[in-house]
Parts: structure tokens; sequence; C-alpha cells
């Protein structure tokens, strides 16, 4: 019996290699598209050639010899100079790879050509997922996965025809993908494409519980593609900032890092995310100084941190910071900390003092952190900057509350890097105004004075100096500074203009070292909100903020001032404010809030899932199992207590009712099912089987037939009446048409009753029937 | 045409010239066989299935193809590539591709099981004539297709492969078929060597040993020979007159019991009613009287194999011929008592004697000759097959050349 579904000839098969070689190769090619890897020109070419070529195949076959013949050495020679001019073997390597990419899917292919497609894309997908660390990775590779199997299944078929029947493929180009589509759609089973669909999903699951599986470790750390990227980077969190630039990062909605917080009822009401300190005022923005630069260790590679500066070693909470490529080398953090560790040796330069640790470079990937005993109070005690200016307030209350000093004698101090101390040379002056002009001096001044508080300390100044602004000026994105000569800061300040972030901070900063306060412009992220769906904090570019820091006499601490309007001018100290609570923040529950939710989970458990994360699962999967185990034991036994307490009551009139009808409902379902509801079922169930031999009614009435026929042997001289008749009629049932069947119930309660009569019969103390 | 059909176990031992009686009767094909039909059990085909990914059983061959290695060689490359840095992407990377090895196992797997197959090879087979084996195949899974399979069939010493086209639904079935010719006379063993696979992705070459052999009879070719007609001895016979002989016409002569292949109009349903066994009548046939066909295998009377080869072609066309001419009356193989020749199944038993027939070396004082207890009246009519020359064979009657080859 042949096959009623038709089967595809081998020029379909060509054709459907040829269309499935395309679309591995534009969609891996696109993938590069996520990287810093400027690859615009062949990855435009692909995307303008390879989808014409892939519904036109005869474009193919119309390219002249000289075209193939050129094209290897022509992609080898690219390469050369590509390396030699750029110096960056994995860009190089990745544009070549490109190259030959869109070659191979211009070009006819057989089977040795689809292979090397396959690895081409399959090289560029990887490399990519290495060099981004993606989420999206996880699509790119599982469509990968999925058109390469069918490609090689499709080749596979396609040799296996060869094989069995002579066909050409002469004139596979003259395609209509109408038809070819018509004629997959009569080929296929839908049976068939939904089990493939479930054993494609079931190659995730086994990968994934390969991935999980698969023994950790380590043989050397030397990543050799990280580094190979270079991430071009992004003007607003770097040593030179203009006004502006920090405005135009919060146009941007993107994620900027995701916040895994491990006791979420320790946040505090007010986030913010300290990323650099700038202290020189440049007249068109802030900049750090030499002194600041130099504050900074030299990059060391470690996998442990230690801040030891952080006066919350006692707060067990630990952060774990996703932070995204793109943003600054410089990581954010809110204050001082314990101990910072990073999932593998990375190299980190610090300022201790100025609690500031900086990346060498701008991330290609993604970077993960795990902070612990941080502050986030916004109040950063510096001992040596205190030694050195505020000797007279050492003794007030506050300051040994914070400095401990008692216990802690000043020449222990030494071990604390001070501002200026790691470059040796110039120290940065917090009080500095070289960018500011006579004339606009003469300003700061007659506004210091009119905001008043002269001799108070650098927080009372701050409050009312932020006052002072938020009363003159309105907080807006698309503010603008009037036209004219002289400071942009004071110009501001002389208008009712509104402004953003940059110009309250930084009038802030000149008005208070004006007033003789040393202070310090500190941009980074302000808040962030709670998403629900991953349990995490997400800050985006748009939260990105700038604030200051002014210098408190009495504590000898740097405290946090945000003269923006809207935000609390100095940090709370309450209690309730200083541990609010995750509920307390802006909740995000949007499908972006999903997209991110992913987006951490990728992070916290594939990219980050490292020997230690392993072992947690292990244990927290025995755990799980011991903790289901003892339930359900303890299910088991409290419901056998209790039958056995019920057991043990006095047994009453109702008692014995309700148990007798109990136990004669379950009798009945019992023997109805076997009596009927299993033949029913059976029969309901053979209805629906499309298979002879796979037919039930058909197998039972084998199995009663060999069970009649077992017993009936041992009976050679008398056989019980009608047995001839019952074992017919479950032979028209083993093997006749269905029309001619005998309800199957009736059929097997009678074999049922046959075989209970040979029992018997066979008994030697029976009668003889 | 008598073949001996085994599964999984080709005969052994097997003497070609077995006396009379020892080839059994067997149909044209062979039994149905499974892949790994020796974990059919019920209960023990997963054991037997993880056993034989431990100890694979023999013949059972999974050899990587050029995709097969290189995906081996990614899969090296990047598992060394994730332990030498921690990362997680590659981790996957290697995880998937390894998936994707397990899943071509597991489609391979489904793909076989289900599968049923058995070898037709046909009516008789004649030496030297083409004849085509049939390997009859059918899918008995209810949901999957199984693709691209080829099966590897030994005739003799020649190796042919055949491809299933590919696709069968579940449910259908198909047939391959393989053109086989076999030149010599004899026992020819038909063997399934070996069902293979590259489906799914093509990353192994996987083949499961089948085992599943057919042993075919092969009945001599037939030869031309010249019939000295001319000569006296044919002339003689007909002289003879006319006899009456057990045949299918003429007269009834007796009833008898029915044996297998009686035609069924010659039942007597009245006496097989009465003796509760079926009767079948027997009739005398009137025609001319008959030869008796004798063949020696002395190695004295055939040094030469060839020679000897002719004289059995000979034997069995002039067994056909004179059967059609309805003249042949017995069959002598040395100095066994005649068989008598009344039916069709007596010459194709004959054949197949001969089919098997070798050269053996007799000794005088062992044998005991029984054909020299027949009539002289029946040595008169004897065609006794002799060599003629250095190559050629005649039919001698009476000691003179009836028919040559």
């Amino acid at each position: 019996m042949e096959s009623p579904r038709p089967q595809l000839s081998q020029i379909e098969l060509q054709q459907l290699r040829w269309f499935l070689g395309g679309l591995i190769g534009i969609v891996s090619a696109w993938t590069v598209f996520y990287t810093e890897v400027d690859a615009m020109l062949p990855l435009g070419v692909i995307t303008l050639t390879v989808p014409v070529f892939v519904v036109y195949p005869v474009l193919s076959q119309a390219l002249p010899a000289l075209f193939h013949r050129l094209a290897f050495p022509f992609i080898v020679s690219v390469f050369a100079l590509d390396l030699w001019g750029n110096r960056q073997p994995l860009p190089a390597m990745i544009r070549l790879d490109l190259m030959l990419l869109g070659y191979r899917c211009l070009s006819p292919r057989g089977r040795r050509e689809d292979l090397q497609l396959i690895l081409l894309a399959l090289f560029v997908v990887v490399v990519t997922g290495v060099s981004t660390i993606s989420p999206a990775f996880v699509v790119q590779i599982l469509f990968l996965t999925g058109a390469a199997l069918g490609l090689l299944l499709a080749v596979t078929l396609s040799e296996s025809r060869a094989a069995s029947l002579a066909d050409n493929v002469f004139g596979w180009e003259q395609v209509s993908w109408r038809d070819l589509l018509r004629r997959l759609w009569a080929t296929a089973d839908i049976r068939v494409v939904a089990l493939a669909g479930t054993l494609f999903c079931g190659v995730v699951l086994l990968s994934a519980l390969l991935f999980l599986a698969l023994p950790r470790f380590e043989i050397s750390n030397d990543f050799f593609i990280g580094g190979q990227i270079n991430k071009s980077s992004r003007t607003g969190f770097s040593e030179n900032i203009l006004f502006g630039e920090l405005n135009k990062i919060a146009q941007d909605s993107g994620m900027a890092f995701a916040v895994d917080v491990s006791d979420p009822g320790a946040l505090p009401a007010e986030l913010y995310w300290r990323m650099l300190v700038l202290d020189e005022y440049s007249g068109q923005g802030f900049r750090a100084s030499a002194g600041l630069r130099n504050s900074f260790s030299p990059s060391r590679e470690k996998s442990v941190v230690h801040g030891g500066i952080g006066r919350a070693r006692e707060d067990r909470t630990v952060w774990t910071i996703y932070y995204q490529p793109g943003v600054s080398r410089y990581l954010p953090l809110m204050g001082g900390f314990s101990r910072l560790y990073f999932g593998a040796p990375q190299s980190l330069s610090q300022s201790p003092a100025l609690r500031i640790a900086a990346l060498p470079s701008e991330p290609a990937q993604m970077v993960g952190y795990r902070v612990e005993g941080m502050d986030t109070d916004g109040v950063l005690r510096d001992r040596l900057f205190a030694r050195e200016h505020i000797l007279p307030a050492w003794d007030s209350p506050r300051a040994r509350m914070f400095f401990n000093h008692a216990a802690l004698p000043r020449e222990s101090a030494e071990d604390e890097t001070s501002v200026g101390r790691a470059g040796g040379g110039s120290e940065p002056n917090f009080l500095e105004l070289n960018g500011v002009a006579l004339g606009d001096l003469d300003k700061l001044r007659a506004w210091v004075t009119e905001i008043g508080g002269n001799g108070a300390g650098g927080p009372e100044f701050a409050r009312s100096a932020g006052a002072w602004l938020q009363a003159r000026h309105i907080y807006s994105l698309d503010s603008t500074t009037p036209a004219g000569e002289g400071d942009v800061i004071v110009r501001w300040l002389d208008s009712r203009e509104p402004g953003h972030c940059e110009l309250f901070a930084g009038s802030m900063v000149l008005l208070a070292r004006v007033a003789g306060h040393p202070t310090r412009l500190v941009t980074g992220f302000k808040g962030g909100v709670w998403n629900s769906t991953s349990g995490s904090i997400t800050v985006r570019n748009s939260d990105a903020h700038a604030w200051c820091e002014i210098w408190d006499e009495e504590i000898g601490s740097w405290v946090r001032i945000d003269a923006t309007p809207g935000a609390q001018i100095t940090p709370s100290n309450t209690a309730a404010e200083i541990k609010a609570g995750a509920s307390r923040m802006e909740q995000d529950t949007g499908w972006s809030a999903r997209l991110d939710g992913v987006r951490v989970f990728w992070y916290r458990r594939i990219v980050n899932f490292d020997q230690t994360a392993q072992l947690e699962l292990v244990r927290g999967t025995k755990d799980q199992l011991r903790t289901i185990m003892l339930a359900v034991r303890e299910l088991v036994d409290t419901r056998l207590r209790k039958l056995v307490e019920w057991f043990w009551q006095p047994w009453r009139f109702l008692r014995i009712s309700v148990g007798a009808a109990s136990l004669g409902v379950i009798v009945a379902g019992v023997w109805f099912w076997r009596r009927s509801g299993r033949f029913w079922w059976m029969d309901w169930r053979s209805l629906r089987s499309g298979s002879y031999r796979q037919d039930p009614v058909r197998r039972e009435a084998s199995r009663w037939l060999s069970r009649l026929q077992s017993r009936a042997d041992l009976l050679v001289e008398s056989q019980p009446p009608g047995l001839v008749e019952t074992r017919g009629r479950l032979l028209r049932l083993r093997y006749g048409s269905r029309e001619g069947w005998a309800p199957p119930t009736e059929v097997f309660n009678e074999a049922r009753r046959q075989l209970r009569m040979l029992v018997r019969a066979k008994r030697p103390n029976s009668k003889k029937i | 045409m008598v073949t001996t059909l085994q599964q999984s176990r080709p005969v052994t031992g097997r003497s070609a010239t077995a006396p009379e009686g020892v080839i059994p009767q067997a149909s044209s094909c062979t039994e149905w066989q499974k892949p790994w039909s020796r974990a059919t059990r019920r209960g023990q085909r997963w054991r037997a299935l993880l056993w034989s990914l431990l100890y694979p059983p023999r013949g059972d061959r999974i050899v990587p193809t050029i995709t097969g290695v290189m995906l081996f060689a990614v899969s090296i490359g990047i598992g060394t590539a994730a332990y030498n840095t921690a990362n997680n992407i590659l981790f996957i990377t290697l995880s998937l591709l390894l998936s994707c090895i397990i899943l071509s196992g597991v489609l391979s797997w489904l793909n076989l099981s289900g599968v049923e197959w058995r070898v037709h090879h046909g009516g008789p087979w004649r030496a030297g004539q083409p004849k085509t084996v049939a390997l009859e195949l059918r899918n008995n899974k209810s949901l999957l297709p199984t693709y691209g399979l080829w099966f590897d069939l030994a005739a003799a010493d020649e190796v042919q492969r055949r491809h299933l086209i590919i696709r069968l639904d579940p449910g259908a079935s198909t047939r391959l078929d393989w053109p086989v010719k076999s030149v010599r006379r004899g026992l020819l063993t038909l063997r399934l060597r070996s069902v293979g696979s590259l489906f799914p992705f093509g990353f192994f070459r996987k083949s499961v040993a089948s085992g599943l052999c057919a042993e075919v009879l092969v009945r001599p070719a037939p030869v031309e020979y010249r019939s000295h007609a001319e000569g006296a001895c044919w002339r003689l016979v007909r002289s003879h007159g006319r006899v009456n002989r057990v045949g299918h016409e003429g007269d009834l002569l007796a009833l008898r019991r029915y044996a297998s292949g009686d035609a069924t109009r010659k039942v007597h349903w009245k006496a097989s009613a009465r003796l509760r066994h079926l009767m079948v009548r027997q009739f005398s046939a009137e025609g001319m009287e008959g030869f008796c066909l004798r063949i020696d295998t002395d190695t004295s009377v055939w040094p030469r194999p060839d020679q000897f080869e002719l004289a059995v072609s000979l034997a069995a066309t002039l067994a056909e011929d004179l059967f059609r001419m309805e003249r042949l009356q017995s069959v002598v193989i040395d100095d066994e008592t005649p068989h008598p020749v009344g039916r069709l199944r007596d010459v194709e038993h004959f054949l197949d004697r001969l089919a098997l027939l070798e050269t053996v070396e007799r000794t005088r004082a062992g044998s005991r000759p029984r054909f020299s207890t027949v009539s002289p009246a029946l040595h008169r009519l004897v065609l006794h097959l002799q060599p003629q020359g250095p190559r050629g064979v005649a039919a001698m009657l009476n000691g003179k050349p009836a028919a040559s080859a």
C-alpha cells in the first residue's frame, strides 16, 4: 500500500534548502548589529542582496564564473587589510565571517556548502552572544538551532531521495514559493509537525537541564573574547561633563542596571547611585581635577574588593548589581561598602575616599557584581579631609558617633587613602571657583547673602540655598539658559528659567563654595522602580541625575544635597526613611517590566550561574524534595491518625450507615468499572483509534481468546456450553470488520463467564459440566 | 522450488548431498523482522535498550559522518572554551549541541522502531536466470512516519543497497525490489545484512544488524541439448506400445487418502464423508511408455566438476522435457530405488535434489546397489547420463546416445 500523502521531490527539497540557508544567513548576520563591531558595510550588502537572491534563486546561476573565482581571494585580501589596518583580530574575523556568510548565501550550495553556512552562522551568533551577554542570544541561538536542524534534515532527505531515485535537480531555480508552500502543506502531517515542535521544546528543556548539570570548574580565566571588542564611550558619565549632557542620557528609557536586593525591606526611601565625583568647575560644566583623578588606585585584577570604609558592616543586605554595557566605566554604588565581589577576576581601580570604583574601560558586556555592607544614608565620612579641614569640630558628639575615634586613634587613619594622596601631586580643591569671572562672583556673593546662613554648617546652608533655588526656578528637562555673556550658571541663576538637575546641582556647588563650604558635584542615578516580576530594582538611563555633596564640618562627612525640585534636599535620618522597603517604591508592572524581568532572570540565573550557584541549586532541590517528603509523610500520618481515631469512636447507627454506604459506593464503582465501564471506555477509544493493530477492543479480544484457549486446552472431555459461540464472537472482534461486531461489552462479559466456568470445571471436586 | 528459511540464524552443517526427504518445505518469504528483535519481550525492552547503549549488539554500528565529526569538533572546541572562560553563553551553546546529539539519537530510534520487514524471494529459482527479491516493509507506528532507510542485501558475495524513498507513513507498507541472478545451482543464501539510516540530521551513519537470512534452492540451469532422434533408441521405445499408469486421465483405478497438493476436484466427497477423512480418486492414464532417467554421482565417473555440472543441468532439462511429453516414468540417482514420477511435484522434487547433488567417492564395499534389482524391462528404458568426450555429456539409452549436451 503506497502512502496517500505526496512526498517532496528532489527539486522541492533543494528549494527548501535554499530558503532555509538564506534565512539562516540573514538572521545570523543581523546578530552583529547588537555588538559594537563596525560591520555595517557587509551587513548592508547581506541585507540588500541575500533576500533578493533567496526569493529569486535564478540570480545565483546568473553570477559569472569569474565572480566565484575571485570571491575567495578578494575576501581574504579584505580580511588581511582589515587586520593590518585595525589591529583588532576579533572584529576583523567577524567581518570576515560576514563576507563568507554573504558569499555562501549568494552562491549555489551543496551539502558541504550548507555545512559551511551553518558553521559560519554558529560562529557569528556565539561570538555575538559572548561579547554582548544579551538575553537576545537565547532567541538567536534557538532560532539558529531550529533552522539548522531543519536544513540538515532537508539535506539528509534530499540525499536519501537522490540515492533511491535518479532525480535530477535541473531547473530548481525556477521556484514558485506559493506552490512550494502548498506542497509543504500537503506533505506535512499536522500531528507530526506538532510532535516536532514538542520535541524541539524537549531539546530546549534538555539543554536547560544540561546547562544546570554540567560540572563547573574553571581551568583558567582567560576571557578571550570579552576584551576584544571595545565599546564606544558615552559622554555624560565621564570625567568631563558639560551642562546638558546628563540631560541627554535621561532621554533614553533603556535599562542602565538592575539590582537584586537580598532584603527588599531594607531599601531606603531614596536611592542615590553615585558613579562619579567632579570637583573642578570649567564654566561650561564640571570635570575631575588631576588631583581627584590621582586619588584612584592603579587597576588591579581581583574578584573581591575590600572597601573597608562602609559603616554598614553589620548590615547583612547583599546588593547584586547587573550593570548594562554602554553606560559608563564607573560602577554605580550608593556609598561606602565592606566588600565588592565579581564573578570572575576583574580589573578595577578604586578611590576609597570618594567611594568610587571604575573599570579600566567601558564594558562591552554586562558586568555583574555583588556588594555587601553598603552605606545608603547619603553621608560619607572622610577622616583625612576632616583632619585637615574640620579640626575644631572633631570632638562634637555627631563626629564621635560617625568616626568612633575613641577606638580609632588619629594615626590609624593612615590606612585610608585620602583625596590626593595616591597621586602624590596636586590635591582637589572643593572650594575652587576658577571658572567664574569676578563680576559673576560678585553676583554669587550677593545671592549668598540673600540666602543667608553665614556661619551655619554646610547642610544648613544647603537647605537654605536649596529652598532659595526652588523658589526661583522650576524643574524641566527642556530648560534653556538665557543668552548672554558670562557664566552659564550665573546667567541661569539670574533668570527665572526652569532648569534641569545639572543646573540645580551646579548652582548649589557654586553658591556653597562662595559661602565657604567645600562642595562637589556627583553624577549618577536617582531612584529606580520596583519590578515585581523579577523582584528587583530597575534603574533606567532616564533616572540619570546630578546632585552635590557638601562638607559637614560637625560630623566630618560629606552629606548629599539634592537641590532639584521634588527631591529632599538633605538626606533623612529617620529609621522609617532609611529602611522604607520596596513597597514604598514606584512599581513597574508593564510589558517592559516583564521584559526587564526576563533580562534580570537571564543575568541572575544564566549569566551569573557558577559553581556556587550550582551547589546552591543542588542544595535547594534537595531541601525542596525533603520538604515535600516531610509534608507528604505528615499528611499521610495525619490522615491515618484521623482514620484510626474515627475508627475507634463509638459506632452508632448513623456512622455505620455512612460507612456502609461509602463502602457500597466504592464496591459498586469498582464492580461497575470492571463489568461495563472499562469496556465502554475501550469501545469509545476504539472508535477513535485509526490503527487496526492498536485497536483496544481487538487487543482485549486477543487477550480473552488466549485466556480461554489456555483453559479450554485442559478440558478434553467436555466444554462448557456456549464456549464455541463466545470464541467465535471474540474472533470476530479480533479479526472481523467493525460492522460485524457484537457489542464488545457483552462479548467480554460472556467471555468472563465462560472463563469462570472453565476454572470451576478444572477443579477436581467440581461438578462436570 | 524449496527454500529453507531462518531468522537471525543461518543454516549450518547442511549436507549438500542430503538424502531424500530432508529438504523441508517452506514458504517463499521470511518471517517479519523488527529492528533489535532480540529484545522484543515486553518489560525487557527498556533494559535491553539501556544495555545496548553500553554493549551494542554485534553488527550494530554508529559511525559519525562528516557532519557528525564537525559537530563533535565544534562541541569540543566550545566545551574547551566554556571551561576555559567559565562563560555561561558558551555553556548554553555546548548544552544545545549535546542536546542536538541526543535528539538525533532519539529521532533515529523512533524512526526505526515500529518498522518491520520481510524478504520475498518468489517462486522457483534457476541458475543463470534473474529473479527479483522483494523486501516488504511496513510501518506499524500509529503516528510517526519512517524516513530514509536503506537495506543492504547480500546474495552470495554481492551486496546491493536499496533506499526507502523519503517517507513511509504510519500504517503504510512498501516494497523494495532487488534483481538477483544466481550463476550456480545449490543453496543461495540471501542475507539482509543491515538496515541503516542517516536520519534525522546526518550526524551518524547508523546501521542495525538484521541477520535475516533466507536460503534459496537454485535448481540447475537449463541447457540446450541435441536429441539423437535418428537413432534407433527412441523408435525402440515407441514400438513397445501403450501402457496404463497412474495419472490424471482414463478409468478410475482406486481411491486413496488426500495428500497435500491434490486437486479438490478429485476429492470423492461421499467416500470422504463415510470415512471421515478426505479421499481422492485415482485415475489410470493412458500413454506412451516412459523412461527412467538415471544419473551417477561417483567421482570416478565424473572426474571433471564442470562436466558433472553439465550432466546435472542436462538431467534437469531432460526430466522437465520428458515430463512435459509425459514420458518420464522414474528418476534414479546412483543405485537407489527408482522414484516414480507421476505428478509435477515429483519432478520438482527431483530438480531440488539435483540442485544439491554433488559427486561422492563411492566405496564398493559399503554400497548396496538397489537399482540392479529392478526388472530388466525397465533397464531397457533407462536414460543413463555419462560423460562424452572431455567436456560433453550424453544420455545413453541401451548403450546408444539419445541426447547429448
